[in-house]
């Protein structure tokens, strides 16, 4: 029966993964596609993880302190793994749409839990794969670990997931619980009040826990040590553990375990009465008003930015960026020291740009909203193919809502750092330029990478959301671009070039890749679309 | 109002609709009938626009659906048998976003929201969210949606499934109301009763293929449609 549910689980996973039924691209054109992104993807994060563990390596086997590194990169794995999860956890755990199927089925609750869990275990190993196998090369290069501890290191990074859901989970049952007292009102906006908390909690302490651990500051090392030993016991004693002190290791391993089935425990008691209270609101009465006329276009924006935000899964995934483009406008201020000692390193100029250019693309690479958008339309397509609208406005719209809702974070993300680090207004106005061409890039490569890879046979949101390729490649495409863009600037173009020109080469290849994609959107993606 | 020329479209090896065809004259209730996987729904769809067909030809009021699909779709209105409908929007927001889609002016679409609500009672919950409907009033929301514009001609995939018999009862007067206004409805169902009594013409499909069709009375002669319906069944296509 436990098998069932896990095929089940495991089935969902492979839909998001693998696209509609009706797309007839072969199985092994779909293998060889996905081969190429899975290894642009992984061989880019892994590249980015690789060089900074590198570095993490050769300064803490200096002072002999190899366990900091096990424990900083769990540290970093575990936040990774939370932050992809948190935002959907709720929903996958407690409103997933068989929820009545599978409960008027003779299994137990707490195997339905049991098995959702591990659907979330899933896909946090996988993005925390990420991090750990190139960490993992760099211990074997750095010859920190023997082939014993090397076993011990994949056991360890396999139940490292189980910590990261046990964060989620705990996060998802409160909020499941607050809603199940307010209602079903509230319980969106809750959702996406407590996971920014959780989330802004998170950025706001943990770079602090980390690089306090490395610094030059021995006050403030073994003050983060110290917090380290106590709020990340689990990744603490991994750190022992994988630094030859095995007593370490088995309180890891207990202590992930244990903690682990307290917390679906507890959760399986409730499973039951969680998801099948529905507090629901008091109906809303229906008062005839007059009705504003609205133009195709404008109904049709209106259509995309309700489904936005009626759903805190679709905010939190693929909208957190624009959240953090205004709280890196608020850093800018609050930790105007560290900025300017960047800007005092770097110099002003071009550079400057470039740096602060970096910074928010990086955040915007988060912002994925037209990356599900095609699949959310799922079994309601036929509305808008039978619709008398040409098909490119409503890609359009798709667009627009990304455009739209970017801009007015990113204008104030380049006012915020470009008043801070000084910038003048000429160089403000290139990073205005720069980060607006590949904000629009972004938004254009999400549609496309939906309208190759859609996936509309979902049975919950959640998984198209979060789980689908195309929402997976993009962010990761870009994070990864922006990474190679800056090592490119910071190994070579600078030593060959000015800034400002590879800023200017930047600024055209943004422009020359966003007209391509509108021409494949109009012409490719509306036959595509069409298709579905 | 809707000619179906030689209308093919395959899945794979399989011919879901074979050479199809059909002609549904302005104000005729037209009963498109089969047994489960006949091919209905495939036509249906191909009728509207939102399926691709490799061969035949289908004309909306004398234009082809392949040559103008958006000025066909303006004169159709489609109502799926499933009425998977915007769960994100309420029922007045839905209605509203389909009369902004077809361009029906603030008074028309107030009068026939009005009309149509009142009619299949669901006024009260409008200002509701669909993802609290039930799926009879989906069915009914999606009927006044489909309404709204006033088309010439209404294409309907099992219409009464879903719907109260109250409901089902002021369908069927809708369905007649505009037929006699000159519009024309082609509709499937599983519901042979409904069919006898409501459509002018019918039409038999089987794997596929047409089988039979033409007026009530042409099809069936003295017997009932649902003994010619199943005598159809036996026979070999």
């Amino acid at each position: 029966m436990f098998k069932a549910l896990l095929r089940k689980e495991m089935m969902e996973l492979l839909t998001g993964f693998s696209g509609s039924r009706k797309q007839k691209r072969s199985f092994a054109s779909q293998a060889i596609l996905m081969a190429i992104l899975f290894l642009i993807v992984f061989g880019s994060m892994g590249f980015f993880m690789y060089q900074i563990a590198t570095v993490f390596a050769q300064l803490l086997i200096s002072v002999n302190q190899t366990w900091k590194f096990f424990a900083i990169f769990a540290l970093i794995a575990f936040g990774w793994g939370v932050l992809g999860s948190v935002s959907m956890a709720y929903g996958h755990l407690f409103r997933a749409k068989d929820n009545d199927t599978l409960l008027a089925m003779p299994i137990p609750p707490r195997m339905i839990l049991l098995a959702r869990m591990l659907g979330l275990y899933i896909l946090t190993l996988f993005m925390q794969l990420m991090i750990m196998v190139p960490v993992l090369i760099v211990a074997i290069m750095q010859q920190m670990l023997s082939p014993l501890y090397i076993i011990l290191y994949v056991v360890g990074t396999l139940l490292l997931p189980l910590l990261t859901i046990v964060i989620t989970c705990l996060l998802a049952y409160l909020i499941s619980l607050i809603a199940a007292q307010l209602g079903d009102k509230f319980k969106k906006a809750l959702t996406v009040v407590l996971t920014l908390v959780f989330v802004g909690v998170y950025m706001v302490f943990y770079p602090k826990l980390i690089s306090g651990g490395i610094g030059q500051d021995l006050d403030a090392n073994a003050l983060a040590m110290k917090g380290m030993e106590y709020y990340g016991f689990p990744f603490y004693a991994l750190g022992r553990g994988l630094a030859k002190e095995p007593l370490w290791y088995l309180i890891y391993v207990l202590v992930v375990l244990a903690a682990f089935s307290l917390v679906w425990l507890i959760m399986a008691r409730s499973f039951l009465r969680i998801t099948t209270t529905h507090k629901g609101s008091k109906k809303a009465v229906y008062v005839e008003r007059k009705a504003s006329v609205r133009s195709q276009n404008k109904a049709l924006l209106d259509r995309e930015w309700r489904h936005f935000i009626n759903n805190p899964m679709y905010i939190l995934n693929c909208g957190l960026g624009l959240f953090f483009l205004i709280g890196i406008a608020v850093y800018a201020f609050i930790g105007k020291d560290t900025l300017m000692q960047i800007r005092n390193a770097i110099g002003v100029g071009s550079l400057l740009v470039f740096a602060a250019w970096a910074i928010i693309y990086f955040i915007t690479s988060t912002v994925d909203i037209t990356a599900p958008s095609i699949s959310l339309e799922g079994r309601t397509i036929w509305q808008l193919q039978s619709m008398p609208i040409p098909t490119w406005n409503i890609l359009l719209a798709k667009l627009k809502l990304q455009w739209y809702l970017c801009l007015g974070p990113v204008i104030i993300a380049v006012a915020g750092l470009s008043l801070v680090l000084q910038l003048g207004v000429w160089d403000a106005l290139l990073l205005l330029a720069l980060t607006l061409i590949y904000c629009a890039l972004q938004a254009e490569m999400g549609l496309f990478f939906n309208l190759l890879m859609p996936s509309m046979d979902w049975t919950n949101e959640t998984a198209v959301i979060k789980q689908s390729k195309s929402v997976l490649f993009t962010m990761l495409l870009s994070m990864a671009f922006a990474g190679v863009v800056a090592l490119v600037g910071f190994l070579w173009a600078f030593y060959v070039m000015e800034p400002i020109i590879y800023l200017c080469i930047i600024g055209a290849v943004g422009l020359v890749l966003n007209i391509l994609l509108l021409l494949w959107l109009r012409r490719r993606g509306t036959a595509r679309f069409e298709s579905l | 109002m809707l000619r179906i020329e030689h209308l093919t479209k395959s899945y794979g090896n399989v011919k879901a609709v074979d050479d199809l065809t059909l002609h549904i004259l302005p104000g005729q209730i037209y009963g498109f009938i089969g047994h489960n996987g006949a091919g209905k729904t495939t036509t249906i769809k191909a009728c509207c626009g939102i399926l691709q067909f490799e061969a035949g030809e289908i004309y909306i009021d004398g234009v082809s659906i392949k040559d103008d699909p958006i000025g066909c779709k303006r004169k159709i209105a489609y109502v799926p048998d499933n009425p998977d409908l915007y769960e994100y929007m309420t029922g007045i927001r839905y209605l509203n976003f389909v009369a902004d889609i077809f361009e029906v002016s603030a008074e028309d679409r107030a009068e026939r929201i009005r009309r149509y609500a009142d009619m299949f009672e669901l006024t009260s919950d409008l200002a509701q969210p669909i993802s609290a409907y039930s799926h009879g009033m989906k069915q009914k929301l999606a009927l006044i949606g489909a309404l709204l514009h006033d088309p010439k001609l209404i294409i309907m995939d099992e219409p009464f499934v879903g719907l109260d018999p109250k409901a089902a009862y002021e369908v069927k007067q809708v369905m007649r109301e505009i037929c006699d206004n000159g519009s024309a409805i082609f509709f499937s169902t599983h519901v042979l009763e409904v069919a006898e009594k409501l459509c002018d013409q019918v039409a038999i499909l089987k794997k596929g293929r047409l089988i039979r069709s033409g007026t009530m009375e042409e099809v069936k002669g003295d017997e009932s449609l649902e003994e010619v319906f199943l005598e159809l069944e036996d026979v070999h296509v």
